[in-house]
């Protein structure tokens, strides 16, 4: 696994926009779970897994969801979030989960459904750390499965397949011609989305 | 004296960050609202004497928590299980129990707040950066690609002004979310997305290869100093700890 500076930079920079993101969702969430409750906020929850899958999917290196989601939560340490350094912990979670789903299909496909999984483990990596930390053990058992149900959808939707959506939207300005999204639309499996991509740049 | 000027400010950064995160994870163990509130007032007393913090600074730094922790007990009361049942309105279901974890959740998060404010408002970016590199041997391409892209956020920022001021004299008016993600964070994604083309390339026109063996300006290390703020911090919660134990507060989360 050799990464070049390019692909460093890149990641660093997605991750740090997704802090940002990350940080401003928070702020959005807090006020609507006191009200309706721990459920009443998780539909929201996909947002904070996506850092994961929107830079495993343009880089397609070992590792690259991890780091994602732990510069992610550096970032959200750095620049003064709510929940401080038990983000970064949050984001080992995450990261841990997102990477398994990639790990799963031995780095070799890198389609809407790792996508997803990889959300999807990330909502179960985060509920894990919300049960050793956030107390959400407290909760009843039935309320703690809804919760996690939630999340997993979520993590599917807004994590998963949104980074698909966003990564393919910044396929079409062009801006990704250097990495590994490109050049396996050119070279490699993604056939289908090559198609798609060069009749969209035609027009 | 403020806090990037005070004594913590000269501890190592590793070190300091590594003390406060195993007493963030002994806070995670620890499942009784007194001694996690003991630990608190340590991070809270510790920042006065060695972080220079003042009392506005605390008053305008932590006080805006006070609504979070309130609506973390709040959740925890009114949603968690319990057998106890002291008010009962729509859906809320308010037990004893519930209070009773709601009030150790909460104080754990406003510690966990307070030791990460005690970290980032007495460290210096870089130096954190630099001291990664020596002293948690990350490698000089990820750390060196960290601080570039760091440098970014309040790039990002005046740009995010400038587009909504040229959308403003072109009498662009928002009318869905959709709308507002192609005008907004699109164009900011690409730039960004170039920018960190453009800073690679710069980077390696330079001779930067984020080899290990390349030489350094300063090199941070671990003194005897460090050390000792370690150590003294870690005996404290010992300390603490031991006394609730003595009193029968202490409860683990497991039991």
């Amino acid at each position: 696994m050799n990464w070049r500076m390019r692909e460093v930079v890149l990641t660093v920079i997605l991750s740090i926009v997704c802090g940002i993101i990350y940080l401003g969702w928070s702020t959005l969430s807090i006020p609507i779970s006191a009200l309706f409750g721990p459920v009443g906020s998780e539909w929201m929850f996909g947002i904070w897994v996506i850092a994961s899958p929107l830079v495993a999917y343009i880089i397609r290196k070992p590792g690259a969801a991890l780091i994602a989601e732990v510069a992610a939560a550096a970032v959200e340490v750095l620049t003064g979030s709510q929940f401080g350094l038990s983000s970064f912990f949050v984001g080992i979670f995450q990261g841990i989960g997102s990477e398994l789903a990639f790990a799963l299909f031995r780095y070799k496909r890198f389609t809407l459904i790792p996508l997803v999984i990889s959300g999807i483990l990330g909502a179960f990596g985060s509920t894990i750390y919300d049960v050793i930390a956030n107390g959400f053990g407290y909760y009843s058992v039935k309320l703690l499965l809804t919760i996690l149900g939630l999340r997993v959808l979520s993590g599917a939707i807004l994590g998963g397949y949104l980074a698909k959506i966003l990564a393919d939207t910044l396929c079409k300005t062009g801006a990704l011609q250097a990495y590994a999204i490109m050049k396996e639309r050119y070279y490699g499996q993604d056939q289908r989305d090559a198609k798609k991509h060069s009749s969209s740049s035609r027009l | 004296m403020t806090p990037m000027n005070s004594a913590l400010a000269h501890i190592n950064p590793s070190l300091k960050l590594s003390t406060h995160l195993v007493i963030m994870i002994l806070l995670m163990m620890t499942s009784d609202p007194r001694t996690t509130c003991l630990l608190w007032l340590l991070a809270v007393s510790t920042g006065i004497v060695f972080g220079g913090w003042r009392l506005h600074y605390l008053v305008k730094r932590l006080l805006p928590y006070l609504l979070f922790f309130v609506l973390t007990f709040w959740m925890l009361a009114a949603f968690g299980k319990g057998e106890t049942l002291l008010w009962q309105w729509g859906w809320f279901h308010i037990t004893q129990e519930g209070i009773q974890h709601g009030l150790t959740i909460a104080m754990r998060m406003y510690a966990f707040v307070t030791y990460s404010l005690l970290f980032t408002s007495t460290t210096d970016v870089s130096e954190f950066i630099m001291s990664l590199i020596h002293q948690c041997h990350l490698s000089p391409k990820w750390a060196y690609g960290l601080l570039a892209g760091l440098r970014f956020v309040p790039l990002f920022q005046s740009e995010l002004q400038q587009m909504k001021a040229a959308h403003k004299i072109r009498g662009f008016q928002r009318k869905n979310w959709r709308e507002a993600f192609i005008r907004y964070t699109l164009p900011l994604l690409t730039q960004g997305i170039r920018r960190a083309e453009r800073v690679a390339i710069a980077m390696e026109a330079r001779g930067f290869t984020g080899s290990k063996t390349r030489t350094y300006y300063a090199t941070p290390q671990i003194k005897k100093k460090d050390y000792s703020y370690s150590a003294i911090l870690l005996l404290f919660t010992l300390i603490i700890q031991l006394l609730s134990w003595q009193l029968h507060w202490l409860t683990w989360s497991w039991q």
